[in-house]
């Protein structure tokens, strides 16, 4: 990967992090400023630009911007970027308690000093559920919400860091609750289209409610699954790059 | 087995390090790193240090200033708050007592010489 292409990719992950634009120019300038003078490749210095992303954290608060951090907290991703952003919430703190049923993650984070999370995600359908619980129970994960086919496990960091697994300087609570990547978007977009034709097509007598009810369902449906399947194939494709190295 | 050791000791103290470095004023991601090489502590890589400045700023304890350079990038200085020294003095305290433990311990253990 080119030095060029490490940096898009880490502006695009602080950027779906949540972090302002002026904040990425200023850290992206350090780190290029950093390389010049070690002379390192980016992905040798600073490892995967995902990962760096998420272990750099959110946005810095501004001078003077009150830091008194909500308690509890709601918010969502998609299925392409859900993971990121557990692990960059997590670090500052956020625990999830659960999935409401609109499949956001509703979180909580003590005051003071507060835990940092580690998430996972994993498909828990018919047996598989049994034994990724059987294998990740005694490794201290917990299951802490469903969606989909998809189970979400969180375990204090402190289980494997010890103390270093703190937060003792937590960012204030974000303003946001949407977490789209860019595939997310596009998949809101053929959707938001996709239902606007049928509200339409119910508006001009085309169909009546119990229709539109139907468009709505089978269209969100689709996109569940389409969305859930690129994400799987997603996922085959990393386990099998993981595999080969 | 002995740098993954070392590397979990460093997580409980760098933060403290780097602050260390700040003492006698201002100095940048770069030039920290080299310090803390230069002190015996290994190569402490920007993907470690960078995370660590950028929490130890959202905790108020070091602020910023990026400074554009003649030639080539430029760089951010950082300097210690007036918190930001408090809590070195008070975790420099609480470590150095933990590290007395530590050898009182492997002292008693006879593992230490």
């Amino acid at each position: 990967m080119t030095t060029d292409a490490y940096f898009a990719e880490l502006t695009d992950a602080l950027r779906a992090a949540g972090v302002p634009e002026e904040q990425i120019a200023r850290t992206t300038d350090e780190l290029r400023g950093h390389l010049a003078e070690t002379g390192t490749s980016p992905e040798e210095e600073f490892g995967p630009a995902e990962g760096f992303a998420a272990r750099l954290g959110g946005p810095v608060p501004a001078p003077g911007e009150p830091d008194g951090a909500a308690e509890h907290w709601t918010w969502t991703a998609d299925l392409f970027n859900d993971r990121r952003m557990l692990d960059v919430h997590g670090a500052q703190g956020w625990e999830v308690e659960g999935l409401d049923s609109l499949g956001r993650f509703v979180c909580r984070r003590a005051p003071g000093v507060a835990l940092a999370w580690e998430y996972r995600r994993e498909v828990i359908t018919g047996r598989r559920r049994a034994r990724v619980l059987d294998e990740l129970t005694p490794e201290g994960w917990e299951l802490c919400g469903e969606w989909l086919v998809y189970g979400y496990f969180k375990r204090p960091r402190a289980a494997t860091a010890g103390p270093a697994g703190a937060v003792e300087a937590p960012p204030a609570a974000p303003h946001r609750w949407l977490f789209l990547s860019r595939r997310g978007k596009a998949a809101l977009a053929v959707w938001c289209v996709l239902v606007g034709g049928a509200l339409t097509s119910f508006l001009a007598g085309g169909i009546g409610p119990s229709g539109l009810a139907i468009a709505v369902a089978v269209v969100s449906s689709l996109s569940a699954v389409y969305t859930s399947r690129l994400e799987t194939a997603a996922g085959d494709a990393r386990k099998k790059a993981t595999d080969r190295r | 087995m002995a740098a993954d050791r070392r590397s979990s000791w460093l997580k409980g103290v760098l933060d403290l390090l780097v602050l260390s470095c700040l003492t006698d004023g201002e100095s940048y991601g770069y030039e920290i790193a080299k310090a803390l090489d230069g002190a015996g502590l290994g190569e402490i890589k920007g993907g470690t240090l960078y995370p660590v400045l950028n929490r130890l700023e959202q905790a108020g304890l070091v602020e910023a200033e990026f400074r554009a350079a003649e030639r080539g990038p430029g760089r951010r200085y950082y300097r210690l708050t007036d918190p930001g020294r408090a809590h070195l003095t008070a975790e420099s305290e609480a470590w150095s007592e933990f590290h007395r433990a530590v050898r009182t311990q492997l002292h008693a253990g006879g593992t230490a010489s």
